[in-house]
């Protein structure tokens, strides 16, 4: 029998018996939950990136008051920010609290947040109170080039309902667009009277019925 | 030789494994290689993939023979839905209960041979084993020197608070 050597390509480093390569770790990781990426993420320097990358990648935030803290966090540390796919932002736990201890947020802030994560194609909000975005935030949203881009958006409804100011929900509408959205619109029932200066650009969104064809109930 | 069904494995340290040519194909590095080669009676060697271990790689892929069509499938949903189509059943488990250091050689040797249904057991495995395990058991587990300093580590735990789960 003729016997030619065929050549077999090994990947770099050959194989290695203690440390597995990135690739398998990294499909290990995806297999872990919370405690045990955090555990991996403390475990050397060439682990860490890798587990934050599974650590990170869902984000759920409780806040008390505001989420101002966690802006400062993605702000001071944008290599974890990069991670962060999909953003849950809550109120605290427990439902059926009163709206005054729900934690606001206003849709400027909402984009600071996305624009600190590139990579976030999906956030949540739920028993939050949405305010209106500062007088001097405003500037600052009239520069950005377009709107933010996400796959989906979502403003869930606590169960007892939480009034949100129309203008802050246009704001959300003109400030995001996505693929998928779903807004609760609870108590809002003058929220279809746009404001006299948004005339112009709010009013082909109601003729399109976005709002109508958007949102899911 | 003579059976063209049949086709003869050489591991790193010479051992000789004559199997059968469905069971090598589970390997997508070795099913394009022998689509390259024709119809051949040459051996075909594994550099770096000890007698032990492919040993072990071949029981599991004559074990599975039968689920290789699963792994030619289309993967729909990218790399989110690979794990999700391994299932351990109590055969895999018992197969990966073997001395830690050749359970870690036979799975980077399915990845080497790409052999998707090995390696996604041998994860799901390996998962489970470093569940609920601190850094330190993980470090000792896998044969790792902390490089962090105390201080280092105390500054990532602190960022580590803001995962939470919902």
């Amino acid at each position: 029998m003729s016997h030619r050597l065929l050549r077999v390509t090994m990947p770099a480093g050959g194989l290695q018996t203690h440390k597995l390569p990135t690739e398998l770790l990294d499909m290990i990781l995806e297999e872990t939950a919370l405690e045990t990426r955090k555990a991996c993420s403390l475990v050397c320097r060439a682990w860490l990136d890798l587990s934050r990358r599974h650590l990170f990648k869902v984000i759920v935030v409780r806040a008390d008051a505001t989420f101002d803290a966690f802006l400062c966090f993605l702000r001071t540390h944008p290599h974890i920010s990069i991670h962060i796919r999909k953003m849950y932002l809550y109120g605290p736990l427990g439902s059926g609290k009163p709206e005054a201890e729900c934690p606001r947020v206003d849709p400027g802030t909402l984009v600071d947040i996305a624009l600190c994560t590139p990579n976030v194609s999906y956030i949540e909000l739920q028993a939050i109170q949405l305010v209106n975005t500062p007088e001097e935030s405003r500037p600052h949203l009239a520069a950005l080039r377009g709107p933010v881009r996400l796959t989906t958006f979502r403003l869930l409804e606590r169960s007892h309902g939480t009034r949100h100011p129309s203008t802050a929900y246009l704001d959300l509408f003109r400030l995001f667009q996505t693929e998928n959205i779903r807004v609760d619109l609870c108590s809002c029932l003058d929220f279809m009277e746009p404001r006299p200066e948004d005339k112009d650009d709010v009013r082909p969104l109601f003729r399109a019925g976005l709002f109508v064809t958007n949102v899911s109930a | 030789m003579g059976d063209s069904n049949r086709l003869t494995l050489v591991a790193s340290d010479g051992g000789k494994f004559v199997v059968d040519k469905e069971v090598v194909q589970m390997s997508v590095l070795l099913k394009n290689m022998i689509e390259d080669l024709g119809e051949t009676d040459e051996s075909i060697p594994i550099p770096n993939v000890t007698s032990p271990v492919l040993t072990k790689v071949i029981e599991f892929c004559e074990n599975h023979r039968t689920d290789a069509a699963r792994t030619d499938g289309p993967n729909v949903d990218g790399d989110d839905a690979r794990m999700r189509t391994a299932v351990v059943s109590d055969w895999d488990r018992q197969f990966f209960d073997v001395d830690q250091d050749l359970m870690f050689e036979i799975i980077v040797a399915a990845n080497y041979l790409d052999i998707k249904s090995l390696v996604d057991v041998g994860c799901k495995v390996v998962a489970d084993m470093i569940k609920g395990k601190s850094p330190q058991e993980i470090r000792d587990l896998f044969d790792i020197v902390n490089d962090f300093s105390p201080e280092e580590e105390a500054a990532l735990r602190k960022e580590n608070e803001w995962a939470n789960d919902r």
